[in-house]
C-alpha cells in the first residue's frame, strides 16, 4: 500500500469543513512550539521558566469561556469579528476582496460619533437608530468607492482598499487629535452622551441580535434569491455571468455597499456598545481596534464563506484572541502581541491546508502487474 | 525614503515578471525590519542586522514560493497570510525591543542625509532592468510570466525560475525592511512599516512593470512621503492640519491607480503586464 496525490474534481462542503478543522488542529501544534520557546519570569520561585503549552491552552480556554472572566468579552468581540467576517464574505462571493473593512469601520465610527455629538439631546430610542443608520451609510459609501472602481476600471481592489484604510485612519486621527472632537485630555475624544449607550443584555450590547439576523439574512440572500445567485455566478465565472446578461457593475456595487454597511455598523457595536470605550482613549487604540477587521478575512476563509458557519468560527477565534491576548498575558505574563502571533500562524497554516482543497491523498493498493 | 521603495518594489517587480504576485510585500518588510533590528540590538553590528534581515526576507519569500508555486494556493490568499503572520509574529517577538537602537551603532550616512544604500538601490534597479531586457535569464523569466506552459515546452524549468525570482524578491523586501528600521527610523515601535509595503506594491502596478518607470515612481513617492511627514519644510505657513498631509501619499496612489487602470492607458502602455500574473502553474 502506498499514498498518492489525486486531483479533486469537486470539493464537498463536508470536506471543506474537515480541512478547516484539521488546519486548526495543526495550528495548535505549531503554536505550542512557539509557546515552548518562550520563557516567562516566575515570581514565586524567582527564575525564568519555559511555558508548558498544555497549561497555556488550559489557561486560554478557562479564561476565554469562563463567565467570571472573559466570556463577556469573548462574545462581544466575537460579534465584532462576525461583523468583520460578514463584511468580508459577501464581496468575496462575488470575487471581490474586501480588505477595506478597517477603513469602512473608521468611517462608520465617524458617522456614529458625528450623529451622537450633533444630536446629543435626543432620547436613546431615536438617537441609537440614527447612529446605526449613519454608521451604516458612511461605511457603505466608503465600500461603494472600491466596488465601483473595481467593476468599472478593474483597479486592484486590495491596494485600493489599503490606501483607503490609511486615509480613513488619518481622518480619525485628525478628528481626535487637534480636531473638532478633541476631548479634555490630549488624544482623548469627547465622551459620548449617555443616551447613545447601547442597551446591554448581560455584558453584551443589543447589536448581537442585529449581527445574528444579518448572518441569517445573508444566508438566505445568497441561497434563495436572484441577486444571491447572480453574486455567486459572478464569483465563479465573471465572463459567463456577463454573457448571461448580469451587470458586474451593479453586483459589485451591491456587495461592496452592503459589506461596507456591515463593517460600518461594527463601529457602533464596538465603540458605543462596549462599556470600556464610551470615549476613545487614544487614536492609536483606534488603529489597534480597526485591525480587528482583518480578523474577518481569516474567519471568512476558515468558515468557507458561509454566513451561518461564520457564527461559531467568529466565537472560536474571538475566544482564542481573548484567551491568549488577555488571559495568557495577565496570568502567565507573556508578552504583548501573542494573540496576533496566534492569528498569523492560524492564517498561514490554513492557507497551507488549502492545498487539500484541490488535491487529496488517497491510498492505493499495490497491484501486481502480469 | 526612495531607497526603501526602490528595494521593495524592484524585488516585487521581478516576482511579478515571473508571474508570481506577492501581496505580502508589507509582511516581507516587517520581517526584515524586525529581524534586522533585533540582530543589531543584540550584536551591535549593523552589517549583521542587514544580512539577517535579507536572509529572513529570503526565507519568507521562499515560504510564499512554496505555498503559491508548489502547493498552488491562491497567491492573494498566501500573500495576505504572510502579511498577517508577519504582523503577528513581529508584534510579539520584537515588542521587548521597542525603543531606539543601542548607542554606538552609527547608521551609514553620507553628508548626514543620504545613505550609501541609495546608490546600491539605484544600481540594483539598473541591474534588474539589464537582466530582464538584455539577458537570456531575463527572457526566461519573462517567458515564464507570460505563458508558463509554452515556456515549459521550450525547455525552461518554470518552477525553478519562479522560485529564483520569489527568493530574490524576498531578499530585497527584507533588505528594504532592514533599511527602514536600521537606517531610516533607527527605532522600533508597533507596526513600523505602516503602509509603505503596500505603496511599494502599488508602485509596481504604476510602473507598468518597467524598471525605469519604477525608479522614477520611487523617487516621486519618496519625496511625497517625506513631504507628508514634514510639510512645513517646503510650504512654511500652510495651515492645514498635519493629518491631511499624511493622507497625501495614499490619496495620490489612488489617483494614479485609477489613471493607469483606464482602458486607454492600459491598451497603450500596459503591454508589459505579465499575462500569467497571479495564476499558479499546473503541469498536466
Amino acid at each position: 500500500m502506498r499514498l498518492k496525490l489525486e486531483r479533486r474534481l469537486v470539493l464537498t462542503g463536508r470536506d471543506a469543513v474537515k480541512i478547516s478543522i484539521y488546519s486548526i488542529i495543526a495550528t495548535f501544534v505549531i503554536f505550542s512550539i512557539l509557546l515552548m520557546l518562550t520563557e516567562v519570569w516566575n515570581e514565586k520561585e524567582q527564575k525564568w521558566e519555559r511555558v508548558n503549552p498544555l497549561e497555556a491552552y488550559k489557561e486560554i480556554f478557562s479564561f476565554a469561556f469562563d463567565p467570571e472572566f472573559g466570556l463577556g468579552l469573548t462574545i462581544r468581540r466575537g460579534m465584532l469579528l462576525l461583523f468583520a467576517t460578514l463584511a468580508f464574505i459577501l464581496p468575496l462571493r462575488a470575487g471581490i476582496w474586501n480588505i477595506g473593512g478597517e477603513g469602512q469601520f473608521y468611517l462608520g465610527t465617524v458617522g456614529a460619533f458625528g450623529v451622537a455629538y450633533a444630536l446629543s439631546d435626543l432620547p436613546s430610542g431615536a438617537l441609537i437608530p440614527l447612529m446605526l443608520i449613519a454608521s451604516a451609510l458612511c461605511g457603505a459609501g466608503y465600500g461603494a468607492i472600491t466596488g465601483y472602481l473595481k467593476a468599472r476600471l478593474n483597479v486592484n481592489e486590495i491596494v485600493l482598499a489599503i490606501m483607503l484604510n490609511n486615509i480613513a485612519y488619518w481622518l480619525i486621527h485628525f478628528l481626535i487629535v487637534g480636531g473638532p472632537w478633541m476631548g479634555t485630555a490630549e488624544s482623548v475624544s469627547k465622551p459620548l452622551p449617555v443616551s447613545a449607550r447601547a442597551p446591554m443584555i448581560w455584558e453584551v450590547p443589543f447589536t448581537i441580535f442585529l449581527v445574528l439576523a444579518i448572518s441569517v439574512l445573508l444566508y438566505f440572500l445568497l441561497t434563495k434569491f436572484k441577486i444571491g445567485y447572480q453574486i455567486r455566478a459572478l464569483g465563479h465565472n465573471p465572463a459567463a455571468a456577463k454573457y448571461a446578461g448580469m451587470s458586474p457593475l451593479k453586483i459589485s456595487l451591491f456587495v461592496m455597499t452592503v459589506g461596507g454597511a456591515i463593517a460600518g455598523i461594527a463601529a457602533y457595536h464596538l465603540w458605543a456598545g462596549d462599556p470600556g470605550f464610551y470615549m476613545i482613549p487614544k487614536p492609536q487604540s483606534y488603529q489597534q481596534q480597526g485591525q480587528f477587521m482583518y480578523y474577518g478575512i481569516i474567519c471568512g476563509l476558515i468558515c468557507v464563506l458561509n454566513p451561518i458557519a461564520a457564527i461559531p468560527t467568529a466565537i472560536f477565534i474571538s475566544g482564542m484572541t481573548v484567551g491568549s491576548g488577555t488571559g495568557l498575558i495577565s496570568r502567565l505574563g507573556l508578552g504583548f502581541g501573542i494573540d496576533f502571533a496566534f492569528l498569523g500562524i492560524l492564517f498561514l497554516t490554513f492557507v497551507a491546508f488549502q492545498f487539500f482543497h484541490q488535491y487529496r491523498i488517497v491510498r492505493v493498493k499495490k497491484t501486481r502487474m502480469r | 525614503m526612495a531607497t526603501l521603495f526602490m528595494f521593495a518594489a524592484i524585488g516585487e517587480l521581478l516576482d511579478q515578471r515571473s508571474g508570481v504576485l506577492n501581496v505580502g510585500l508589507e509582511g516581507l518588510m516587517l520581517f526584515g525590519a524586525a529581524s534586522g533590528f533585533i540582530t543589531t540590538t543584540l550584536t551591535g553590528s549593523l552589517l549583521l542586522g542587514f544580512l539577517v534581515g535579507m536572509a529572513v526576507g529570503g526565507a519568507v519569500g521562499l515560504l510564499h514560493g512554496f505555498l503559491s508555486i508548489s502547493l498552488r494556493v491562491n497567491q492573494v490568499v498566501s500573500g495576505m497570510a504572510i502579511w498577517i503572520l508577519a504582523f503577528g509574529l513581529t508584534t510579539y517577538l520584537a515588542n521587548p525591543f521597542t525603543g531606539p537602537l543601542p548607542r554606538g551603532v552609527s547608521s551609514w550616512r553620507i553628508g548626514g542625509l543620504l545613505s550609501p544604500l541609495f546608490f546600491v538601490a539605484v544600481a540594483l534597479v539598473f541591474i534588474i532592468w539589464f537582466i530582464l531586457s538584455k539577458t537570456h535569464l531575463g527572457l526566461k523569466i519573462r517567458a515564464v510570466g507570460e505563458d508558463p506552459s509554452v515556456a515549459e515546452a521550450s525547455g525552461i524549468n518554470v518552477t525553478r525560475t519562479r522560485y529564483l525570482c520569489v527568493i530574490i524578491g524576498g531578499v530585497l523586501g527584507g533588505l528594504s525592511g532592514a533599511f527602514l528600521s536600521l537606517t531610516y527610523l533607527g527605532t522600533w515601535s508597533h507596526n513600523p512599516v505602516a503602509g509603505r509595503g503596500w505603496i511599494s506594491l502599488a508602485l509596481v502596478f504604476f510602473s507598468m512593470w518597467r524598471p525605469g518607470l519604477l525608479f522614477a515612481g520611487a523617487l516621486i513617492f519618496g519625496t511625497l512621503w517625506q513631504f507628508a511627514l514634514a510639510p512645513e519644510m517646503l510650504l512654511p505657513g500652510l495651515a492645514l492640519p498635519l493629518q491631511f498631509y499624511r493622507m497625501i501619499p495614499f490619496a495620490v496612489t489612488i489617483v494614479i491607480l485609477i489613471v493607469v487602470s483606464t482602458e486607454r492607458f492600459r491598451k497603450r502602455w500596459g503591454l508589459a503586464k505579465p499575462a500569467a500574473l497571479g495564476l499558479p502553474y499546473v503541469k498536466e
